[in-house]
């Protein structure tokens, strides 16, 4: 029980800490909101009576206090540059940037999972050594690279794939088409990663005492790995998935950008852009929320599994 | 790897291979289809729907096809009646008498009457933060009366020479609650729904009153703010129209598009800040111009398209513009090392050049400006700001050197000229001169057109000379559209007008 308050109180300040640099920022970087809004035209006055509207001519502290009040009513506010509440924005975009990410995982486990089993398998092989270097060089290339290599390759030379954005609602078999490359971008180094996780955990597994014993009972190598040893591989590696989910969403914002996608990310991008701190503030926290509520849950999960682990 | 970096390397060949694609055969005839769907790139995002709210030119470029004002811009830059039928000015030019056009109606199927009139110019009075061309009207209306169910006469507090270009303010339903939300209008298409970074709909209204306008059917006006992936939608057919493309994607779309040059009401300009030493030295600004090659900068730039300017206004306002400024100071190494020594920097001098970071064409400008300001000993450090902080610490704050922007024109040439007037709000240059001020207001007192013009070109003659800024180019217009799109009609102010647009087969 202690355990739990434990985490749960790490994972409140965890916010907090997020919120109020993500608050900070703004204060640092230079540009108003007001001007950024009503642009070059604009009078004094017109700004002047934006910023009172937006609170922006009360000090820091006052609006900081203000903007927490409302986010746990589960109030996010309203969008400067769009006047228009911020929940309605996500809304619209999450689904772009969720389906986005689950794709991109399901990728990374579906390609990675049986590369990592592959790879410890034939470990001291050359085809081992092969699949090293590949899983070397996915870690090693950055999506927004990936992206614009898979816009060339299959946009202009292939014409495969268009850049004009549809939703699942419009045509669910366009949309899956359109975001099969951004996803394979924001998973190529995702597979790497399962992968060797993948490998680590059964090159570890084989060394156990219990596949010994299976060897000895004269089991077939494919039957151990198949019965004993994946099973028990399988544990960690769920906690694996929850790992991703962050960098995957991280990975999204830059991905979204190089394929023009309607999703959080783009919008993340577009406040910082025109210093709209409350969409800017409501997304930072949407998704640090997420991050850190899903790792809660991998402590929890792995406490669940293995209870030996005392965090 | 080998093998790898090859099918790489082969890649490449081909995508450097991709523009050379078979077109259909030009010579066979092709014919006007009725309806059909358009999708327009734009860069921008929408500020506020609201008509009178809206300030970004961005914006009304895009709702200029759904708003009508009792005057409308034409293409030449004229003003002609749209929501009125006729109009009336008194003979001390203080009363404007409107007639309302018959059987107009609105985007909801209503019929506009003159209380909307009515209502849409009261709606704008007293503290409504409304954009510039709806406050300079709203300011200087003294009452609005109804004559009849077909007339309305709007009496002035004081004569205004530019007030008719303030009559394109639109006309809204005055039952309609919430215009933001839903913008309804008079103009040629209404709107649809509007997803914010995203795009906007717009349909054809069938009840226009003119009759057997638009053809188009349906438009979209996409927001796509990668310039490469704009290209890449239009090179695959997802784009018809990509109004102000930089002229550098000329090559790769000739064969696949149709391109069209057109003049800009634009002007870019290297700013310098009057009140800052040594620009506040004439000889200094003077010996600037001199060094600055525009030609250079439009051939490198503009694929040599642009036109080189030598005051605040573009070639396209025919009727205003004073072609004696042009090569006011022709290029001449000379002649600027000279007033640099008259002025007392022999040695030259060192100054910061702020560029900002969204306008590509603008750093790229400010990166030739410095190299041809370096052959005269100055050294300009260029730095790049982003776009946030330059509206803020440059163009509000004033708080700079020099800088490169380009200034968007309006139909209305007091409209281009008035930034320079010595306590002008938008006067981020801090240029002061007495007698341009003077000119300035006359303009404001008169009605006579053709003094007006005449005092216009003095106006513009006096920048010239006194060179607050070094107006350096217009830079041309450039439009791709479908190899199917007919009848693209290109504005002297920052509009689409999408009535005239059709497709052919």
């Amino acid at each position: 029980m202690i355990y739990f308050i434990k985490r749960i109180s790490i994972m409140i300040f965890t916010l907090f800490l997020v919120s109020v640099i993500s608050f900070s920022v703004f204060q640092i970087i230079p540009g108003d909101p007001a001007l950024s809004k009503l642009g070059i035209e604009a009078s004094q006055e017109q700004i002047d009576t934006l910023r009172t509207e937006l609170m922006l001519d009360k000090p820091l502290s006052t609006q900081y206090i203000y903007w927490a009040k409302n986010i746990l009513k589960g109030n996010l506010g309203e969008s400067i540059r769009f006047s228009r509440p911020i929940k309605e924005l996500i809304r619209e975009r999450i689904v772009v940037t969720l389906s986005l990410g689950i794709y991109a995982i399901l990728i990374a486990v579906v390609i990675g999972i049986p590369i990592g089993i592959l790879s410890a398998k034939y470990n001291d092989t050359k085809l081992g050594a092969w699949l090293s270097i590949f899983s070397h060089l996915g870690l090693a290339i950055p999506e927004f690279w990936l992206g614009i290599i898979f816009l060339i390759i299959f946009g202009i030379i292939f014409k495969l794939f268009s850049l004009k954005y549809i939703s699942f609602g419009e045509d669910p078999i366009s949309h899956i088409k359109i975001i099969t490359l951004p996803a394979f971008a924001l998973a190529i180094s995702r597979i790497s990663v399962v992968a060797r996780h993948m490998k680590n955990i059964i090159l570890e597994e084989q060394e156990k005492e219990y596949v010994i014993t299976a060897y000895s009972k004269g089991l077939s190598a494919n039957k151990i790995y198949l019965y004993h040893i994946l099973q028990n591989a399988l544990i960690p590696t769920i906690t694996i998935i929850g790992m991703l989910t962050a960098g995957v969403l991280g990975g999204a914002i830059v991905v979204e950008q190089v394929f023009n996608l309607p999703g959080i990310g783009t919008l993340l991008i577009n406040g910082v852009t025109t210093r709209d701190i409350p969409l800017v503030q409501a997304i930072i926290t949407y998704i640090a929320s997420v991050v850190v509520i899903i790792n809660f849950l991998i402590d929890i999960l792995y406490r669940v599994v293995d209870p030996r682990i005392l965090i | 790897m080998k093998k790898l970096i090859g099918f790489l390397a082969v890649l490449m060949l081909m995508v450097s291979g991709c523009g050379k694609e078979k077109t259909s055969n030009e010579n066979t005839i092709k014919t006007k289809v009725n309806g059909g769907e358009l999708v327009v790139r734009i860069s921008q995002d929408m500020d506020f729907l609201d008509p009178h709210k809206a300030l970004a030119a961005g914006t009304y470029e895009v709702m200029f096809n759904v708003f009508e004002g009792l005057l409308k811009p034409t293409h030449e830059g004229k003003l002609i009646p749209a929501v009125a039928e006729s109009f009336k000015i008194s003979k001390d030019n203080l009363v404007y008498t409107f007639k309302l056009r018959d059987g107009i109606k609105f985007h909801n199927g209503k019929d506009v009457e003159i209380e909307d009139i009515i209502f849409s110019l009261t709606r704008i009075g007293g503290d409504f933060s409304g954009n510039s061309i709806v406050r300079d009207l709203a300011k200087n209306i003294k009452n609005i009366k109804k004559i009849d169910d077909k007339t309305v006469a709007i009496e002035l507090k004081k004569v205004d020479g530019t007030i008719l270009s303030k009559f394109t303010t639109a006309i809204i339903p005055r039952d309609v609650v919430d215009i933001e939300q839903s913008p309804i209008g008079t103009g040629p298409f209404k709107f649809i729904e509007y997803l914010p970074g995203q795009k906007l709909l717009m349909e054809k209204f069938s009840d226009y009153w003119i009759g057997g306008v638009p053809t188009i059917d349906k438009v979209e006006f996409s927001i796509i703010k990668d310039e490469q992936s704009s290209i890449l939608s239009l090179q695959r057919g997802e784009i018809d129209l990509y109004p102000r493309m930089g002229s550098t994607h000329i090559s790769i779309l000739e064969n696949t598009n149709n391109i069209i040059v057109t003049e800009q009401n634009l002007m870019q300009i290297l700013s310098l800040n009057n009140k800052v030493k040594p620009f506040d030295d004439l000889r200094v600004r003077q010996a600037i111009a001199y060094a600055i090659d525009s030609e250079e900068i439009i051939d490198t730039l503009d694929a040599g398209l642009g036109k080189a300017i030598g005051t605040n206004m573009s070639p396209v306002m025919k009727n205003y513009y004073n072609i004696e400024t042009e090569g006011t100071y022709p290029h001449n190494i000379e002649k600027a090392k000279k007033l640099l020594k008259e002025a007392g920097y022999e040695n030259g001098f060192e100054f910061t050049l702020s560029l900002p970071t969204n306008y590509r064409f603008h750093a790229d400008t400010g990166v030739i400006i410095s190299e041809q300001l370096k052959k005269v000993g100055i050294k300009a450090n260029l730095v790049e700001v982003e776009w946030g902080t330059w509206l803020k610490d440059i163009y509000a704050g004033r708080k700079y050197e020099g800088t490169i922007i380009a200034l968007d024109g309006k139909i209305e040439p007091y409209d281009i000229l008035n930034r320079y007037i010595s306590n002008h709000r938008r006067n981020f240059m801090n240029y002061e001169s007495k007698e341009y001020d003077t000119v300035m207001k006359k303009i404001t007192q008169i009605t006579d057109e053709k003094t007006k013009t005449e005092l216009y070109k003095e106006a513009q003659m006096i920048l010239a000379q006194d060179i607050p800024v070094v107006f350096i180019m217009a830079p041309a217009g450039i439009i791709a559209t479908d190899k199917d799109l007919r009848g693209y009609t290109p504005y002297p102010i920052y509009v689409q007008d999408i009535s005239t647009l059709y497709f052919v087969k």
